[in-house]
């Protein structure tokens, strides 16, 4: 009996145990769903996932929405905003937010047609703060912008000290970097800093260049201010970056930086080393940036046309503007005698894949003589040309 | 024998009970909540439906969604990371001559999640919900968070 007994209680405690235990379990509070971050995996895109809902008119608005909201989640953003009262009558209430990231890629998951009729979307998405590493790889996948590097010592050389800091930093980032020699550039040396847009445009035509790096540098001996024993010397730049084409300036700074070394001419080569390295990292940020909206909106682009005749400087003006990846075509000149023309476009695809397909639909052949990303030259054969 | 029995599964039992149901009802330092809102906040935003005839009621309605979802992201931003208040009262003979106030915020968030938004076609406005969870916010931060969780509304 007492043996019984003893089991019978053994079993309530175990009991006992087991119900307290998952009780005290349940208690715990369910972690919160955070944003959930992706394990890179193969032939996953990597990023922040999110999904997100959107709304619209229509699905490409309700997209954008989704995609808008995606970026506000993961990345975040910047909201700032006021509200004035006086004598209890509100004077004014505004917000203002603004968010910026990189879509690495979305799919749409689900999507639909709400009672009030407004079309819905649910995304997922994979986004990041920076384009990064994509924007390296697109730009080396792209015809990629040639630029140029020019700077300038007080006493008028090249400071080559200058010029291989940036060109370095500039390299890493896909681009093809150009280094004029002092006679190539010494029609331009008296304004460097100040090219109007005319020259501009020519000394990218010489230098077979789209943007110019442009660069003064002076230094200047500290003596042993630490009281180490070392010699500083300070270096000051005035960094520009514009593109050719338009002349619109990407990025102007005046940048400072200081060394020491035993030796007053080593530190002075540090001093313009580094802030050449210095004004590099923040152009080439500036000039991706900038790359890329223009890649998205349309790259200015200078086509010459030779042999051809006002009709098909007609033709290929208004066939142009009936492509879908020409975003604007503005003409520009047209010479009879010399059966030239000139079209100002802005394009989001490289000119040649354009003008095959213009060929193909005008019926005309052509031979590129010169093509860069920002002008070219074609010449168009007139036999082929159809009524 | 059978006594001591009996009182030993008494006990047992009155522990079992007492034991496991305290548990459940507590919660650290005495606040009322739920599971839910330990973990995140629900912020409302409501907007007014600005809709003239002949034009579009949808668009009317998106315009809404979004000025609800401002009004619920400026209220989070202002309860969880707080704003500026600038302003004063002259008051001359006992008299209220002048009282201006002027709120100001400006922050960089994340994490913010729109959790829902519709329409309340009686009142004509929109109500959006943004919800923020704790332990996004304090990953955001770097430190604890030490607002009382809940649901906000203006």
């Amino acid at each position: 009996m007492k043996r019984w007994v003893f089991h019978f209680l053994l079993s309530l405690m175990i009991l006992l145990l087991i119900g307290c235990g998952g009780g005290i379990g349940s208690q715990e509070i369910p972690v919160a769903k955070s944003i959930e971050t992706h394990e890179p995996a193969v032939n996953v895109p990597t990023g922040i996932r999110v999904e997100t809902m959107g709304y619209g008119l229509n699905v490409e608005e309700a997209e954008k929405d989704a995609i808008l909201r995606a970026i506000q989640q993961a990345v975040g953003f910047a909201i700032t905003g006021r509200t004035i009262v006086a004598n209890y009558t509100l004077l004014d209430k505004s917000t203002f937010t603004k968010t910026r990231g990189y879509v690495k890629s979305y799919s749409i998951l689900e999507q639909g047609v709400d009672p009030s009729g407004l079309v819905w979307v649910k995304i997922e998405a994979y986004v990041e703060e920076s384009v990064g590493d994509d924007v390296e790889a697109l730009i080396r996948m792209m015809n990629k912008p040639r630029v140029g590097v020019v700077i300038v010592e007080r006493g008028g050389g090249i400071s080559t000290t200058a010029v291989t800091a940036i060109s370095g930093e500039l390299n890493k980032k896909g681009f093809y970097i150009v280094s004029p020699t002092l006679d190539e550039i010494k029609g331009y040396l008296k304004e460097l800093m100040m090219l109007s847009p005319r020259t501009l445009k020519r000394a990218g035509e010489a230098l077979k260049v789209d943007l110019l790096v442009l660069g003064s540098v002076e230094t200047e001996d500290l003596g042993d201010i630490l009281g180490y024993g070392l010699n500083s010397s300070r270096a000051r730049m005035e960094l520009k970056a514009i593109w050719t084409g338009s002349a619109n300036v990407v990025y102007a700074d005046n940048l400072e930086n200081s060394a020491a070394d035993l030796s007053q001419d080593v530190a002075r080569s540090k001093a313009v080393k580094e802030v050449a390295k210095l004004g590099a990292r923040k152009l080439a940020d500036k000039i991706l940036e900038d790359w890329l909206e223009m890649a998205a909106g349309g790259i200015p682009f200078t086509l010459k046309l030779q042999g051809i005749d006002y009709e098909l400087y007609k033709a290929i003006s208004e066939g142009l503007k009936h492509l879908s990846f020409v975003k604007g075509v503005f003409p520009r000149s047209f010479n009879d005698e010399g059966k030239t023309g000139e079209l100002d476009m802005e394009i989001v695809a490289p000119i040649d894949w354009i003008m095959e397909r213009l060929a193909e639909q005008l019926g005309f052949t052509y031979r590129v003589k010169e093509l860069m990303l920002t002008s070219g030259t074609i010449e168009v054969k007139l036999e082929g040309v159809s009524s | 024998m059978k006594k001591v029995i009996f009182s030993l599964m008494l006990l047992a039992g009155l522990v079992w009970f007492f034991g496991c149901s305290a548990s459940r009802s507590s919660m650290p330092g005495g606040i009322v909540t739920t599971v839910e809102t330990r973990a995140y906040w629900d912020f409302y935003g409501y907007a007014p439906i600005m809709y003239k005839q002949g034009e579009s009621y949808q668009l009317a309605l998106l315009k809404a969604k979004d000025v609800a979802i401002n009004e619920a992201y400026t209220l989070a931003v202002k309860t969880l990371v707080g704003f500026t208040i600038e302003g004063g009262s002259t008051v001359e003979d006992y008299m209220l001559t002048k009282k201006i106030s002027r709120e100001s915020f400006n922050a960089f968030v994340r994490g913010m999640r729109v959790l829902e938004w519709y329409e309340d076609r009686e009142k004509l406005m929109v109500i959006a919900v943004v919800r923020v969870y704790k332990r996004d916010l304090e990953n955001f931060l770097g430190v604890p968070v030490v607002t009382p969780p809940g649901s906000f509304k203006p």
